[in-house]
């Protein structure tokens, strides 16, 4: 075994630069596989183990206070196993965030009243409680821009209160896009909010049970209440979901960006592997006479082949278990980047198991393709190795005769070479392949979520409006949609409401319209948009739940009247708030009183959204329960998602662009080693370093370009129906990137650019390569 | 008139941090039309001499004036386009490329300096047919030869420029009797058309085919006898070559 390592230790040594190279792509390799694995692995049962560590409820509902009678208790007592009830004050409120002027709701709590379920807890380091603390969520820290002992300005319901951010924490039912941020501040000071902000309070209760829609759904009966805020009066409106959305919602996009990186790293190390396999092949060309010299000396073919596996399992084992350290560094970048959206602390524990599996399997791979490359050894006779060894080359055909060739002749002897290596001309078209596949699918991701983000939008699902006004049950809502309609800013001003219905004894959200051809976020992806009172478009992840599909009968309310499933739509906030879309006259056949409140407003290109909004509080003042910016809430909401992707495929383009350069560097150097006999002879008879450089630079050209080529357009094939496998559990059934053309062409172009330059500057190094060397070798 | 001039012709080497002095300050000139023999025994410098003349290598220090013209400071790349242009070479090994059929081999020189590829490709086909190879051959592989047939090859490749000299390393070191024989008939064919040849070699067969013989000795010139032209079974130019390298103690 000694002379096995010996062996060994002596190829490592003599290929030193190669080993590197090596090294360097499967520490990239074991870095991205141990980081996708342990985000894969233990996001999800970190939210598990918070949700358990906070005992969770199963599911939340803010009531606001006046709604909350002795009849909702009681309803609450019978519906559910357990409940909590807290006390809270629910308002939208103004705030500095990234030292820009921001708007959403905050939900105020008081941090001295006692939580048996639903707890919260401290992140990191907080200050001693003060009269003026506020504890905020993780993100004002790592988004926000906030630091302990900085003071928060926060203007709720127009009224200006200043705190201190004394610390930083966590709850499972954090969420600004739909609750808003849930902040804590010390008993006296929330009585004080409490008083000054009479109308906004709410019981914040959490409850064990039955499913949350089913309780809302009785609520919303019982109190006349509105769902869900969507463009609804705060005073008046309920709001709430189960833990189990909360979760989806939480660790499906680490779930996606995990999953990414997992697939990442199959064509890395695909591409590793493939240059391992060229490296051998070639290592036993080279040193024909060396294992011969062994061989006569008494070493078995065995043992030479051994001593290759072991080289090379060495080099993987030891640059896997080195890329665990920066795995283990990048998580709580990766973490934060989660918190973004999350807003949840996620600091990784050790994952000694993920790491073993990771880079143990990575490990075998090596050790099997080494095995499966090396195996040629055995063919090896000592006498044959010492003359020369096997002809590794049986040249059967003299391609491109230079005597009849029309071709100059660089490109001639290029074409010789590209058609008489033809395997190698392979392994570098497939890996130019991959890697350009990898760099296009991430231009995709960035591009989606770095420059036209209309994809993007798309994916909660919910309509992308400008505006949303909400006037008062007695004004007319057909007049007010004309009078909105007449402004010399607005371009369409049609109603979107949202309910909830059972659907097949599910209680669900529902979007409702009038008339669906004029919604702007088209988000059904098979189908079209029920146009008739007994249609219905459901979501696919919910048509799936239910064995449905377009064609099928669903059975609606408590009469359970039929009505025909059109299409399937899709959207992150299909899963929860909006699962099914009816007609207005859909949903009067089951809720003959639904009326219409959320009037969606579409202001004309360059229209000032924040001036709009002002504009309508003076002119209907009185008259108004709401008006939002759908703008700012919107661009928040999509902004963390997009800047996840957005990071991620910036990161992994990156790590493409160094992937190539690196097995090219590999790839040419290996083959100008193999041929610098042949570039001696060439140089000897008067070629010079450009002559040669070209001719292999050429002789690259053709796989480069037709493996970036090809890599380009499975890469924009594939973006989609990978992201939607990727996306499905998010409720994305069907992504819709954009496939920008000249982005896509541009990224090819570069990686084929980047592969020719890299070629240049390797075969640059011919020029040591002196034809005096050669012969007196 | 001389083909080349050398000045002080010095070249080093260092190995293991001591600098080893291969050639030591040579005075000499080469003719052209001749068929210039270098000999000497192993590590003598001659290899390293022939190298530096054909600019294959470069000289630690002198100069060596190629028809007047001073290659010993030229670069790299000007020294490929010097060598392609005015030399053609001989090795022991052959050096064919083993990727390319015996013409290719040829024509990969050839084309490198002709443009007119019908001239180039008719002047391979004519010399590959003076050194006896057919046109079967032309299409093989170097590793389907036989030594000689490489060699011829080989020989061709380097005429196919019509150098000014052709340098010969060894040029039959790897053969047998007969195709060693065969190639230096090649070669002293050529040179009897006014063909220069520089050769190195141990064999006094080669050295024999040569009008002027150099003998090196631990990197300076020894000593240098002239033959005259070669002529087969010339029983007197053979005794004074033996007295000659007697002389330089071979």
């Amino acid at each position: 075994m000694n002379k096995i390592f010996l062996l060994a230790r002596a190829n490592i040594r003599k290929t030193k630069g190669q080993t590197v190279i090596l090294a360097i792509l499967f520490l990239i390799s074991s870095m991205m596989l141990n980081a996708g694995l342990i985000v894969l692995f233990s996001f999800g049962s970190f939210f598990e183990r918070l949700t358990e560590e906070l005992n969770t409820s199963d599911a939340y509902i803010y009531i606001p206070e006046v709604l909350y009678t002795d009849e909702v208790e009681q309803y609450l007592q019978t519906e559910t196993l357990h409940f909590q009830k807290n006390s809270g004050i629910m308002a939208d409120t103004a705030f500095e965030w990234k030292g820009e002027p921001f708007g959403s709701n905050m939900v105020i709590c008081d941090i001295d009243e006692p939580r048996s379920i639903s707890q919260w807890k401290y992140i990191s380091d907080s200050l001693p409680q003060t009269a003026d603390a506020i504890y905020v969520p993780y993100g004002f820290k790592i988004v926000g821009g906030y630091h302990l002992g900085d003071t928060l300005k926060l203007t709720l319901a127009g009224t200006d209160f200043r705190f201190t951010v004394a610390g930083y924490t966590e709850c499972i039912f954090q969420d600004r896009m739909f609750t808003g941020d849930v902040v804590f501040v010390p008993g006296a000071r929330f009585r004080e909010l409490s008083a000054a902000l009479s109308d906004y309070r709410k019981v914040l209760v959490f409850a064990n049970g039955e499913s949350y829609a089913k309780i809302e759904a009785g609520l919303l009966e019982m109190t006349g209440s509105m769902a869900a805020g969507y463009g609804g009066d705060l005073k008046y409106s309920l709001f709430g979901t189960d833990s189990v959305s909360v979760k989806t919602s939480r660790t499906s996009m680490p779930a996606m960006i995990s999953a990414m990186m997992v697939v990442f790293t199959a064509v890395i190390a695909v591409v590793c592997l493939l240059v391992i396999r060229f490296r051998i092949s070639n290592s036993i060309e080279e040193d024909m006479p060396k294992i011969g010299s062994l061989q006569s000396v008494g070493y078995t073919s065995r043992q030479i082949t051994f001593s290759i596996v072991t080289q090379y399992g060495l080099i993987a084992l030891t640059a896997c278990l080195l890329g665990v350290i920066p795995a283990y560094l990048a998580l709580p970048f990766i973490g934060d980047v989660f918190a973004q959206q999350s807003g949840l602390y996620w600091a990784p524990d050790m994952e000694p198991v993920i790491n073993l599996a990771a880079v143990g399997a990575l490990t075998l791979i090596v050790i099997a393709v080494s095995l499966l490359a090396a195996a040629k050894i055995r063919k090896i006779s000592p006498v044959r190795a010492l003359r020369g060894g096997i002809l590794t080359h049986s040249f059967k055909k003299n391609h491109i005769p230079l005597e009849k060739t029309r071709l100059p002749l660089t490109a001639a002897l290029s074409g010789k070479s590209i058609l008489q290596g033809l395997r190698q001309s392979i392994t570098m078209f497939v890996i130019v392949l991959s890697v350009s596949f990898t760099a296009v699918v991430a231009m995709v991701l960035y591009y989606n979520a770095a420059v036209d983000l209309e994809a993007f939008e798309k994916v909660p699902g919910i309509e992308r409006a400008n505006a949303s006004v909400v006037f008062l049950p007695d004004e007319d809502p057909e007049l007010m949609r004309r009078e909105i309609l007449s402004h010399r800013d607005v371009r369409k001003a049609q109603y979107v409401d949202f309910g909830r219905v059972r659907v097949d004894g599910e209680d669900v959200g529902v979007g409702v319209m009038s008339d669906f051809s004029e919604k702007e976020t088209v988000n059904v992806y098979k189908g079209i948009f029920p146009r008739y009172d007994n249609e219905i478009a459901i979501a696919g992840l919910f048509a799936s739940m239910l064995g449905k599909n377009i064609g099928d009968e669903v059975l609606l309310g408590k009469d359970d009247l039929p009505y025909l499933i059109t299409g399937l739509s899709q959207g992150m906030e299909s899963g929860s708030a909006i699962t099914v879309y009816l007609t207005l006259d859909g949903m009067r056949r089951i809720q003959p009183d639904f009326t219409q409140s959320g009037l969606m407003v579409y202001l004309s290109k360059g229209t000032d959204t924040a001036a709009f909004v002002e504009e309508m509080e003076a002119l209907y003042e009185g008259r108004l329960i709401s008006v939002a910016n759908g703008d700012v809430g919107f661009a928040e909401g999509v902004s963390a998602f997009a800047n996840i992707v957005s990071l991620v495929g910036m990161i992994i383009l990156i790590i493409a662009g160094c992937v190539i350069i690196l097995v090219l560097y590999f790839v040419i150097g290996t083959t100008i080693i193999r041929k610098r006999r042949e570039l001696g002879i060439q140089k000897a008879v008067g070629y010079t370093t450009v002559n040669l450089m070209n001719q292999i630079t050429l002789s690259f050209t053709i796989p480069l370009l037709f493996g970036g080529a090809a890599g380009c357009v499975l890469g924009a094939a594939a973006i989609n129906p990978f992201m939607s496998v990727g996306m499905a559990q998010m409720g994305v059934m069907k992504a819709a990137y954009i496939i920008n053309p000249v982005w896509v062409a541009a990224t090819g172009v570069c990686m084929i650019v980047l592969s020719y330059l890299t070629s240049i500057f390797i075969t640059w190094r011919i020029r040591k390569i002196s034809a005096y060397a050669l012969v007196s070798e | 008139m001389p083909l080349i001039v050398t000045s002080k012709l010095s070249k080093s080497f260092s190995s293991g941090g001591s600098q080893q002095h291969v050639l030591k300050n040579l005075d000499l000139e080469i003719f052209e039309g001749d068929f210039t023999v270098i000999m000497g025994p192993s590590g003598a410098g001659k290899t390293t001499l022939l190298y530096a003349l054909s600019g294959m290598d470069k000289p630690t220090l002198g100069s060596i004036l190629f028809f007047g013209q001073e290659i010993s400071k030229l670069s790299n790349d000007r020294l490929a386009v010097f060598r392609r242009k005015h030399c053609g070479f001989v090795f022991q090994q052959m050096f064919l490329l083993d990727n390319m059929s015996v013409i290719d081999n040829v024509l990969a020189a050839g084309l490198l300096v002709s443009k007119d590829k019908k001239a180039i490709v008719a002047r391979a086909k004519d010399l590959l047919a003076r050194v006896g190879l057919t046109e079967q051959i032309w299409r093989k592989f170097p590793t389907q030869l036989s030594g000689g047939e490489a060699q011829r090859a080989a020989i061709v490749r380097a005429l196919i420029n019509s150098p000014k000299v052709v340098f010969a390393d060894e040029p039959t070191g790897s053969l047998n009797s007969a195709s060693g024989t065969a190639a230096l008939d090649t070669l002293t064919e050529f040179n009897e058309n006014g063909q220069s040849v520089i050769a190195v070699t141990h064999d006094l067969k080669t050295a024999r085919r040569g009008n002027r013989v150099l003998y090196i000795q631990d990197g300076v010139i020894g000593g240098i006898c002239d033959l005259g032209k070669y002529v087969s079974g010339d029983r007197a130019r053979h005794d004074k070559l033996s007295a000659f390298l007697g002389e330089m103690g071979w």
